[in-house]
């Protein structure tokens, strides 16, 4: 996705906009999954029967009705409605990291967008309220949770706007503290950031946060530094945060570029050790293409989790 | 070329090295501002792509690898640069090298006196030898070579072609063989004689008329008084008169005084007694002339460097200045500069 695109997506109605991407038959798998495989936050293990669904590989087998499934013939489930409406916090970074291009080559704010939309789109469709803290090293946004399709696009049209290369630096401990101290009662919160983040330094406060509530990463990838020779006709890469000296010379560099890819896919892997090791699922989206397939898959990884 | 020959270099406009470097460094500043100005400006352009978390770069070892050659790619081009300005600088201001020429040098006359009575037939092919060492070691000056015995014969006049004079001398060495006083090999014998022919003309008997040849020397010299030339005799003698000379000694040296000649004396060591010797020696230097024994090998240094010393201060003409452009190293340095700076910017661009 191109550049000019995201900013149409960014004029128009969010939530429409993701209606439109689930609308698409590539599609229409990951609409199921989120039916069946979101963890009863969403739908799941309540007091009152909501309906009888197809056993999916991936749902909990002690769902499974074993006498409707005999008069089927194939393994049913029964599904519950969940107990209460809980609450959804999208905590997104909106440092000026986040307005980098990511390696989908769409600005990660855009991504970030549309990964904020899916989630109020599938948690208005439950009925779940959907809060914002948004912040970086300077700035802190939180919008209260909210319901109405109405309050959702306004949560979304100002998300849109905080993502700049101007802005302050991105720091994601003042958001996950901000929801700490403002959420008490369990919410699945999301984190929207980037791939290096949360870093190590932010373990203790993870271990905070999963404790009190169920918590999804959705990290968005970054570029890479040599996309910019690999265009090249004149294209400038430079770094938000720093100053990147990175002259043809050195970004034409095959070793340098294999070595860069081995670091990058090293770092990955941390995070994912990282965040395994405190029970929080996570997943690295390009962009707004990839964004329903992934994230369905682990908010399915999630529901295998716990 | 022994002296007088004083090469300087200079600049001719010096003023346009600091010009050049300053308008050099003006025209890189200014370029440098534009360039952070239009980055300024293009900050958000669409030629610009924003990435984040790339600082882990700099960590990586391949990374700091080629980063350091870049820098040292950039140093070198900026040396090379730097180098070929300073050079291009230098070429602009037009190095010259200045030389003065001593007209003085050219201006000299000298003319060797060799006296080949038997007596100094012994020492004649090294005084020979001394003269073609001086010979060597003079510029422009104008040689003759007279023999005497009883009577005088010119061998070569007063001249500047040094291949006639080498040729001369050489000549000479042969003639004056030692041998002649004692060998019966015709051909010593003759190459003496037709050497000679023309000094050994006997007049009732009488050889080695010293003050007869050196009259005839001094009397080798341009009567032309117009153009100034300074006048030296090497007058080379033992000093043993055998017969009635129409010139004592004392007579030729007057002779050669009044005529403005300047006398370097130089003694056949060894050959007569003590009191000829002195006599030589007493004339001489009364006369504000140099003297010289034939077998002191380090004098010949010596009389080079007084002759030519004396000479000076004789004559103060003006001297002649030339001054020739030397682009020299510069211009070396300007290409080799050039080269490099395109080696090392093709280097950083591969």
């Amino acid at each position: 996705m191109s550049t000019p695109q995201g900013r149409d997506i960014n004029n128009t109605a969010r939530l429409a906009q993701i209606r439109a991407h689930i609308d698409l038959p590539v599609l229409k798998r990951a609409a199921g999954l989120l039916e069946g495989y979101h963890r009863s936050i969403f739908k799941g293990h309540g007091q009152d029967f909501d309906d009888l669904s197809l056993y999916s590989p991936g749902d909990d087998v002690s769902d499974i009705d074993w006498k409707s499934s005999a008069r089927a013939g194939i393994p049913i489930i029964r599904r519950f409605q969940q107990q209460s409406n809980l609450s959804v916090v999208l905590v997104t970074d909106i440092g000026r990291n986040m307005a980098a291009v990511s390696s989908g080559g769409v600005p990660k704010g855009d991504t970030a967008v549309f990964l904020a939309s899916l989630v109020a789109y599938v948690a208005r469709d439950r009925g779940d309220r959907v809060a914002l803290v948004a912040g970086d090293s300077e700035r802190l946004i939180h919008r209260p949770p909210r319901a109405s399709t109405q309050d959702l696009e306004v949560m979304l049209a100002q998300l849109t706007t905080l993502f700049s290369v101007d802005a302050p630096a991105g720091d994601i401990s003042i958001p996950i503290k901000r929801t700490l101290s403002l959420f008490h009662r369990r919410c699945l919160v999301i984190l929207i950031t980037d791939e290096t983040r949360p870093a190590p330094e932010h373990e203790e406060l993870l271990r905070h946060l999963k404790v009190r509530h169920e918590v999804l990463v959705l990290q968005v990838s970054d570029a890479s530094p040599f996309v910019g020779a690999r265009l090249g006709d004149g294209h400038t890469v430079r770094d938000v945060d720093r100053s990147l000296n990175l002259p043809p010379f050195l970004s034409k560099r095959l070793n340098i570029q294999s070595e860069a890819a081995d670091y990058v896919r090293q770092r990955r892997a941390q995070s994912v050790e990282l965040l395994q090791r405190n029970g929080i699922v996570n997943v690295v989206i390009d962009s707004s293409q990839d964004a329903i397939v992934r994230f369905t898959a682990a908010v399915r990884r999630q529901k295998h989790l716990s | 070329m022994t002296d007088a020959l004083n090469a300087t270099r200079e600049l001719t406009w010096p003023w346009v090295i600091p010009a050049f470097l300053g308008i050099a460094l003006a025209v890189i500043v200014i370029t440098i501002l534009v360039q952070r100005r239009r980055e300024a400006d293009t900050r958000s352009d669409d030629k610009t792509i924003w990435v984040a978390n790339s600082d882990y770069l700099s960590s990586l070892p391949s990374f700091a690898k080629e980063r350091r050659r870049y820098r040292f790619f950039q140093a070198t081009g900026i040396l090379v640069t730097v180098g070929a300005l300073c050079a291009a600088a230098f070429v602009t201001a037009k190095p010259v090298e200045i030389k003065q020429v001593d007209p003085r040098l050219a201006n000299r006359d000298i003319v060797l006196c060799l006296d080949v009575s038997g007596s100094m037939i012994a020492y004649d092919q090294e005084i020979v030898d001394f003269f073609s060492t001086l010979a060597d070691s003079f510029q422009g000056e104008r040689i003759a070579l007279s023999v005497f015995n009883s009577t005088s014969r010119l061998v070569f006049p007063l001249t500047d072609d040094y291949a006639l004079v080498k040729e001369q001398l050489e000549e000479a060495k042969t003639a004056l063989d030692p041998r002649v006083l004692a060998t019966s090999r015709q051909d010593i014998i003759d190459n003496y004689l037709y050497f000679t022919a023309g000094a050994n003309g006997s007049v009732d008997g009488m050889s080695s008329l010293i003050g007869d040849g050196l009259a005839n020397c001094s009397l080798l010299f341009d009567t032309d008084s117009s153009e100034e030339r300074s006048r030296s005799i090497i007058f080379a003698t033992d000093n043993d008169l055998q017969g009635e000379p129409i010139y004592s000694l004392q007579d030729a040296t007057d002779l050669a005084l009044s005529r403005n000649i300047s006398l370097i004396g130089l003694y056949g060591a060894g050959g007569g007694d003590a009191t000829s010797e002195q006599e030589f020696r007493e004339t001489f230097t009364e006369a504000g002339g140099m003297y010289f024994f034939s077998d002191d090998p380090d004098s010949i240094d010596a009389i080079i460097s007084d002759v030519q010393a004396q000479q000076a201060v004789l004559f103060d003409a003006a001297p002649i200045i030339t001054t020739t452009n030397v682009l020299g190293p510069w211009y070396l340095w300007l290409i080799v500069g050039l080269i490099g700076f395109f080696v090392v910017q093709r280097r950083i661009n591969e």
